[in-house]
């Protein structure tokens, strides 16, 4: 009894946890309702979940160096693939640029940003094969960042069209 | 006659002759222009050019790839962080991240060195204070039934660690060596030195799928044990010379292995015993999964149980005895990824004969009755955890682990211990990738076969520093 009673203790404790965790940390990029931008900020917590995990990894009490480095090898190729992920999802906003109907100033504003968005999707990826990890955390906030500065400035303008 | 009508001949078929030599020239022609030196190699000569040419084409890739990263990394500053914080990242990054990593490595001929290690200080209030400021075991747990100091505070740095590792590219793959090594060896005194011997932790060498020398056991799992500060009372934990092979399919893995044997019994008045008399190594297997959702293992251990006591009692176990049996057991836990990186970890093993494999050795393998026969014990140990992430650098866990074990009081004292459990509960911090310090709360309760309880409470802060 006094067992079950521990269980569904640490079951409460769960909860509470999860439903009080911030959805979004303080220095976290906002990204609500932007249409495409999700697939950035999807990528974006995958990519957290993953260095999270890297740094747990880092204080295992008992893993042996060699064991840490295989693990290491499996989480890298986790962000590469999230980085290559990124890229693919970066071209198609060229493709919705040209889709948009938008003023001739507008559209340079636009395309302007998509060729930003390329440039440091590539750069992510080349990161990402390099395993350079802690540049790769700052490049995708970076990234984001680039995303949520075109949205502030299209997304109600398109929507509103 | 015949020599002149031979040079008539010649000179007569002057033409012919022509022939005859550009057919020479040309044979002599091919013949040089073959490749006479690639026939006399042998073929491991050829194949070791061939390694010798890959692996200077791989550095030469390596140099290509490097202005692209540093583009990228430039190309990050350039990107105008608004925040002071982000630019003093970037600094750290630019200082800190991979020159440090550099610095540790030497390449001599095709080795890489590399030295590093772990800074650790614990500060550790056990209430009461226990035979262990730092264990947990069942003996560790102070009995309620004795009154003991109500608060005790002791400080250690012994779980700091050196390392040092090499690796060598081969046309098998990578040949490694590690050795680690902490100060968890004979103990100094806290009066005025704190000095503590260093002690062998891992030593070992993987080649072509073989895992040579002293290290975990095929037994334990690694990525599904709950992160805490406090060693749990359930903990599978062993480290021992072993010979392993290992087989990776995709991410995922199956190994076998022999492993140093070592038999711990209890005799009639509860008292472990450890016969010199191991003769065939333990037996081990492990798979190991990591689907998207995380991970799960599933081990098992067979072992060979034997004591032989010769001219010599061993404990309550009269000399002139011996007898053997064979005992085992199955361990299987999951690390169950949720939102985030929070992740649930879940374990549960039970054996006949398991011993030392689980709870630190809290109950051992079997019973060895008056007569000398062996008893095996069945045992069984489960856990729960769940980790949660605050935020990028904050997280904590939650866990329960409990274990027990089917005493035969017929053979058997009723002090022995019957079961174990331990909670916890820790908060930890890692601003950096290689600093982080944190404090656990953690409660252990045992009880033994005539009802005598034992409960502790234990607060432990832990800092490390990764070099």
């Amino acid at each position: 009894m006094n067992k079950l009673r521990i269980i569904i203790s640490l079951l409460i404790i769960a909860f509470i946890a999860q439903a009080c965790s911030p959805k979004k940390t303080p220095n976290k990029i906002e990204l609500d309702n932007t249409g495409q931008a999700n697939i950035h900020a999807i990528s974006d917590q995958q990519l957290r979940s993953v260095m999270k995990k890297l740094k747990s990894l880092t204080f295992s009490r008992y893993d042996s160096e060699l064991e840490r480095d295989k693990q290491r090898t499996r989480y890298v190729r986790q962000i590469t693939d999230i980085a290559h992920a990124v890229e693919s999802s970066s071209e198609s906003i060229i493709a919705i640029g040209q889709r948009l109907e938008l003023d001739e100033g507008e559209r340079k504003i636009f395309l302007s940003f998509a060729a930003k968005l390329t440039k440091q999707a590539s750069g992510l990826k080349i990161l990402a094969d390099s395993g350079e990890e802690k540049l790769i955390r700052i490049k995708m906030q970076n990234l984001v960042n680039t995303c949520n500065s075109c949205h502030d400035n299209f997304r109600v303008m398109t929507e509103g069209k | 006659m015949t020599q002149r009508g031979d040079r008539a001949y010649f000179f007569s078929h002057k033409n012919h002759f022509s022939s005859i030599s550009i057919l020479i020239a040309i044979s002599l022609f091919f013949v040089l222009m073959t490749p006479v030196k690639a026939q006399e190699h042998d073929s491991a000569a050829v194949q070791q050019e061939l390694e010798t040419l890959k692996q200077r084409v791989a550095a030469l890739e390596k140099l290509l790839k490097l202005p692209r990263v540093a583009a990228a990394i430039a190309n990050i500053a350039e990107e105008g962080n608004d925040s002071h914080t982000d630019t003093q990242v970037l600094a750290s990054v630019a200082s800190d991240g991979s020159e440090q990593q550099d610095k540790r490595e030497a390449t001599i001929g095709e080795t890489t060195l590399t030295f590093g290690g772990q800074l650790r200080m614990d500060v550790v209030v056990n209430d009461p204070s226990g035979s262990s400021n730092f264990g947990m075991s069942a003996s560790s747990i102070p009995s309620s039934t004795v009154q003991g100091e109500d608060w005790h505070t002791a400080m250690t740095l012994r779980d700091s660690r050196l390392w040092f590792k090499s690796t060598t590219p081969t046309k098998y793959g990578d040949f490694n060596t590690l050795i680690e090594t902490d100060f968890w060896g004979s103990s100094g005194n806290e009066t005025l030195s704190n000095s503590h011997n260093i002690r062998l932790r891992h030593a070992f060498a993987e080649f072509a799928g073989f895992t040579i020398g002293q290290t975990n056991s095929t037994f334990m799992h690694s990525g599904t044990a709950p992160d805490l500060i406090i060693i749990p009372v359930t903990d599978v934990f062993v480290r021992q010379p072993l010979l392993r092979y290992t087989q990776e399919f995709g991410d995922n893995e199956w190994q076998v292995a022999l492993e140093q044997p070592e038999a711990t019994f209890s005799d009639s008045t509860a008292t472990q015993i450890t016969p010199d008399d191991d003769r065939l190594p333990d037996l081990t297997g492990q798979v190991t999964w990591r689907p998207e959702w995380g991970q799960f293992s599933i081990s098992g251990v067979l072992r060979h149980l034997h004591i032989d006591t010769g001219d010599t009692a061993l404990g309550a176990v009269p000399a002139g005895v011996s007898d053997q049996a064979f005992g085992g057991g199955i361990f299987a836990s999951s690390r169950i990824d949720l939102q985030g990186a929070n992740n649930i970890r879940l374990g549960y093993i039970i054996g006949n004969g398991l011993g030392r494999y689980i709870a630190n050795n809290s109950f051992n393998a079997a019973t060895v009755d008056n007569a000398g026969k062996i008893h095996l014990q069945n045992s069984m140990a489960a856990f729960a955890a769940y980790q949660h992430w605050w935020s990028d650098n904050w997280h904590s866990s939650f866990a329960m682990t409990h274990a027990q074990v089917d005493n035969d009081l017929g053979i058997l004292s009723d002090t022995a211990f019957k079961d174990i459990q331990s909670y916890h509960a820790n908060l930890r911090w890692a601003p950096l990738e290689n600093a982080t310090m944190g404090f656990e709360y953690g409660h252990a309760r045992s009880e033994k076969e005539n009802g005598e309880k034992g409960r502790l409470h234990r607060f432990q802060f832990s800092t490390i520093y990764n070099f």
